[in-house]
């Protein structure tokens, strides 16, 4: 019996591990914020979702998900969801930067850093002897339409109809 | 054509005397492009060769809406950034990404585009488009994109601005070339070589105006959605931009020739509709891009 209470407590103890690793994850992931345009929260990512009340700018949140476009907050009694560029992220050092978010500066992004060599620039070019033999080369490496049609297919693309965006958007 | 040839030639001419690696310019030499040691006004001339034809013929670039005048000047420009940046040897990224490149371009309107596209061997973390449908991505940028999303919002972002015209919009209306020829008549050739250089590397740095950088995202978010893409994939790309220190060599002209990542996203999201933003989901080849790292 011993012997095999033992592992069991062993995978309970684990499981404990693995929620409070869970937990501590969750809490970290809650990033600092705070609103730069007041107007309502809505209950999903959503401008036609029902709104879960309105919050004021200035206003002290924490952003607990990220979709798309939108981020999910939670301040004080409120929870919902709000478009990005209303948030100002308080970490990361540089007033509106909520890009900071998922980029890897708050620990949870995927940036790769860049190698140390010099960059290109215009002078770069300006210096450089033109390679007409690799411009040229470009049409024998060029994808056909037909190609390009079975790649999209081979890969589960779906077209959509979609209008170009206006400056100022639709709402 | 052959006007818009040589003002062309002669303007990276120009770019290439200029600097200090004026031995590279004895090298320089565009395949039928005749015409470019020919002096316009038939005076002996301080000037680079062929630049008082070239200042000559700003009428036909300003009216010229030749597809083959675009594509020309296009590869005219391309060739030195090929030649600072040469095409990354792995002919299975090339192929994928012209692949990608090719089914999102299926989704603009202009049908008189020879895409290409290319993936340039350098760190340095950029993307550039050229008249006539040449589209490069750098090598250090490509290393950033972990999802064919991704991929796909920076080369829509590039088709947008060669399906709206724009860097060939500013070789048109270019005021320097009419300055350039200005000076030429002050007999100031030191100016006007000086202002045609100065305009060939704006055209090489991609110098174009905040708006048409906003315009270019706001088209590129929809032609990645129509061919199947996540259409927040453009945030997730600025994010990653964002993370990066501007005053990072590789990044420096990234940051010199757009407007600030976060800017950018401000404008994305502001102008999103609800049906761009239905589309804000992976899409089902988003994981392909990780066998071609």
């Amino acid at each position: 019996m011993g012997g095999r209470r033992l592992p069991r407590f062993r995978s309970i103890r684990a499981i404990v591990i693995v929620a409070c690793a869970l937990l501590w994850t969750g809490a970290a992931a809650a990033d600092p914020a705070h609103v730069r345009v007041a107007g309502p929260l809505q209950s999903q990512p959503l401008p036609v979702a029902p709104s879960t009340g309105a919050i004021k700018a200035g206003a002290a949140v924490d952003i607990v998900a990220r979709k798309g476009f939108w981020a999910q907050v939670h301040g004080g009694a409120l929870t919902g969801w709000l478009k990005l560029s209303r948030l100002s992220l308080d970490s990361g050092g540089s007033g509106n930067d909520i890009a900071a978010l998922a980029s890897g500066r708050t620990g949870s992004g995927n940036v790769v850093s860049a190698s140390g060599g010099r960059g290109l620039d215009a002078t770069d070019f300006a210096r450089a002897t033109p390679d007409n033999a690799a411009v040229a080369a470009l049409a024998r490496t060029a994808a056909s339409e037909a190609a390009a049609e079975q790649f999209a297919n081979a890969g589960g693309l779906k077209t959509r109809h979609l209008d170009y965006l206006g400056a100022g958007g639709k709402r | 054509m052959k006007a818009t040839l040589r003002l062309i030639a002669a303007i990276a001419a120009c770019v290439i005397a200029a600097a200090p690696g004026l031995a590279h310019a004895q090298s320089f030499s565009l395949p039928d492009l005749g015409g470019l040691t020919k002096s316009g006004s038939g005076k002996t001339s301080p000037l680079p060769s062929g630049l008082g034809d070239a200042i000559g013929q700003v009428k036909d670039l300003t009216g010229s809406q030749s597809a083959d005048d675009e594509a020309s000047s296009g590869a005219v420009i391309a060739a030195p950034v090929f030649g600072a940046a040469p095409p990354w040897r792995n002919p299975a990224v090339q192929s994928y990404v012209n692949l990608v490149g090719r089914n999102l371009a299926r989704q603009v309107e202009r049908k008189d585009v020879l895409w290409r596209f290319a993936v340039l061997d350098t760190p340095s973390i950029n993307a550039m488009a050229f008249p006539g449908g040449i589209v490069v991505i750098t090598r250090g940028l490509y290393a950033l994109l972990t999802s064919e999303d991704e991929l796909a919002a920076v080369l829509a972002h590039e088709i947008a601005h060669v399906n709206l015209r724009h860097q060939w919009k500013v070789i048109q209306k270019q005021k320097l070339i009419a300055l350039a020829g200005n000076a030429v008549a002050r007999n100031d050739p030191a100016q006007a070589t000086k202002l045609v250089a100065d305009l060939g590397a704006q055209l090489l740095a991609r110098g174009l105006d905040k708006s048409a950088e906003f315009e270019a995202d706001r088209a590129g978010v929809v032609i990645a959605a129509r061919a199947g893409y996540d259409s927040s994939a453009m945030i997730a790309v600025m994010e990653k931009l964002n993370a990066l220190k501007p005053g990072e060599a590789d990044t420096a002209m990234l940051f010199s020739t757009h407007p600030s990542p976060q800017a950018r996203i401000d404008a994305l999201t502001a102008a999103a509709t609800p049906e761009v933003e239905a589309a804000a989901e992976p899409s089902a080849a988003a994981a392909r891009i990780k066998a071609r790292h």
